[in-house]
């Protein structure tokens, strides 16, 4: 498939929370891209300055639990990383992750287990799916209204649009 | 019909009839607030619309909480930047160092039964308490709403606590929700309402309705609530609340009811590093504590402080443990002036701080050491968040809190 991209996973355990994803005393560094050097400092040390572009991060259980922090999916935007996938997701995490246009994607157990850190998968986006271990997982596709805001490039962009078309209206 | 709590109030302020869980629906905002260390976030997003001002100032919050007294040369910047949104957007309602937003909120009368209610912060579960739908937001999703008034929300699936008999002798309303949690785990109501009915919730304060909802979101809950009853229009009629958001629910039908006996409850400690890591506090007796902190938006109330008082009245904590008061708010600070309690807990051998969340999020006034172990009424022990990794905090009861702060070790209230 033309469109796949191989990319290398980054595996995590349950209840990753907002703190470990950036802690509390990283968050008055004076920009996005310094605080992004210290992600994930306590559960994975080597995630920040060894994540690449594209590459995706695979959760089990309540992924982004904890702080309403939005540095928390920003730092992990930030070093590039654009698909997470869990076994299931905090909720004001997830609802971050979609407004800054980063894409949450629930999995099962048994797919999660089938991830292994640090080893390459194919991402096919043309057809949203992921082939791990010559299985398939197909990511379910988002409401249309998410589809939207994540098209926009987040809830920023979305708003802004949807303002100046009211605006043309008028 | 037969929807819960949560859907009437969802239906209500996105202008339907009814709702479902799963559905989408676009929600008008009662309450926005937010608090000093997103507000730079916020404005800096709000910047970004095209939109040049708020939607509704009136209903919009701003309180300095967690950086206060300054902890950092950046921290006057946050207060500096909240003042200037303030004079631009003709925002009236802004606390500098007044308390705890989630203290703030229903003190001064901003939240009200039936209201929608979104915060910068994860705790805002906690309004829930005076029958409201409250829940916490990100920076750009609150921008978003300051600019719109409007938020998008899925319908959640409502789980049904319902609570039966009285508590014992020794038990608190934290040792419900700490139970809570042991039963649902820290994401067992993930995207979920939680709603709390029953023939013991006449019995439960304000303040003790406030200490469970606060801890709805360490379930993973999108909102915890109870049903408003004379209690609540009691509390919003000393507060001012606008009650005109009131809805009135019928037989409800819930995904999933959890009955619970009071009397069966005893009191129980959240062990270090996991908030859902609950075991009843005999399981932990002896174990030596070095700080004790009494304090934040689970138990940092007026109500809280008389138990806890009343357990120290008259005796030294040991020279080892660092005890700890951080009233929610000025208003409870001025009453433990006022009644005599400020003096209780010095004569103990206590600190007591500014209202702030300096402690709780592992910031400033009480932060724990390597080797410490903490006892602490807040709501949050994951690894570091009170200090170093390897500290160990367990979550408690001010009760709990208090009389192992006298013993210098972990002790139950049950046998004082």
């Amino acid at each position: 498939m033309a469109d796949n991209i191989q990319t290398k996973v980054w595996k995590f355990t349950d209840d990753i929370d907002t703190d470990q994803i950036i802690a509390t005393q990283y968050l008055v560094n004076p920009d996005i891209q310094d605080m992004a050097r210290y992600a994930m400092e306590i559960p994975k040390p080597a995630f920040a300055s060894s994540v690449q572009k594209d590459d995706i991060i695979v959760a089990r259980n309540n992924f982004g639990c904890g702080s309403s922090r939005e540095q928390a999916p920003l730092v992990l935007k930030t070093l590039g990383v654009k698909i997470i996938l869990a076994v299931s997701f905090a909720r004001i995490f997830y609802r971050n992750c979609i407004n800054l246009g980063i894409r949450p994607y629930e999995i099962k157990l048994s797919q999660y287990d089938l991830f292994e850190d640090q080893t390459k998968v194919a991402f096919d986006s043309q057809n949203n799916c992921i082939e791990v271990k010559n299985e398939i997982i197909n990511l379910s596709p988002f409401p249309s209204f998410v589809e939207n805001i994540l098209a926009a490039g987040g809830l920023i962009a979305h708003v802004t649009q949807q303002y100046n078309a009211n605006q043309e209206k008028i | 019909m037969s929807q819960t709590l949560t859907e009437k109030i969802l239906a209500r302020a996105s202008g339907q009839k009814s709702v479902s869980p799963g559905d989408i629906v676009d929600v008008s905002v009662n309450t926005a607030f937010i608090h000093d260390v997103f507000i730079s976030g916020v404005v800096e997003e709000f910047s970004k619309l095209p939109h040049k001002k708020v939607w509704q100032p009136d209903n919009i919050v701003l309180i300095a909480d967690h950086e206060v007294p300054a902890v950092s040369e950046w921290a006057g910047e946050c207060y500096k930047t909240m003042l200037r949104f303030a004079d631009a957007q003709n925002i009236k309602q802004i606390h500098i160092a007044e308390g705890v937003c989630h203290q703030l909120i229903p003190e001064k009368g901003y939240v009200g039964p039936g209201m929608v209610l979104v915060g910068t912060d994860s705790h805002t579960t906690t309004h829930g308490a005076l029958g409201a739908f409250s829940t916490g937001i990100g920076t750009t999703e609150m921008a978003a709403v300051l600019a719109t008034g409007k938020i998008w929300l899925k319908v959640p699936e409502t789980i049904h606590f319902e609570l039966s008999g009285s508590l014992a002798k020794g038990v608190y309303a934290k040792d419900i929700v700490l139970s809570m949690l042991q039963i649902l785990g820290a994401e067992g109501a993930t995207y979920k309402a939680i709603e709390i009915t029953g023939s013991a919730v006449k019995n439960l304060t304000m303040a003790d309705r406030l200490t469970i909802c606060n801890m709805g979101v360490e379930m993973g809950a999108k909102n915890a609530l109870f049903a408003p009853d004379e209690n609540t229009m009691a509390y919003i009629k000393e507060s001012g609340a606008d009650a005109s958001c009131l809805v009135n629910v019928e037989s409800p039908i819930y995904a999933q009811t959890i009955k619970m006996n009071l009397n069966e409850i005893k009191p129980m400690l959240a062990f270090p590093k996991g908030v859902d890591d609950v075991h009843p506090v005999e399981e932990a007796i002896g174990t030596e504590i070095h700080e004790a902190f009494i304090g934040s938006c689970t138990n940092g109330r007026y109500e809280d402080f008389v138990v806890a008082a009343n357990i120290i009245r008259g005796k030294k904590v040991p020279g080892h443990v660092r005890f700890i008061i951080t009233p929610a708010s000025m208003h409870i600070y001025k009453r433990l002036i006022e009644d005599g309690l400020a003096l209780d807990f010095i004569n103990a051998g206590a600190m007591i701080t500014n209202p702030g969340c300096g402690l709780c999020y592992g910031k400033h006034g009480g932060v724990l050491s390597k080797t410490d172990v903490a006892i602490a009424s807040n709501n949050r022990n994951f690894p570091g968040r009170l200090g170093h990794k390897d500290s160990q905090v367990y979550l408690a009861s001010p009760a709990t809190v208090a009389w192992s702060a006298v013993n210098g070790k972990i002790s139950s209230p049950e046998v004082m």
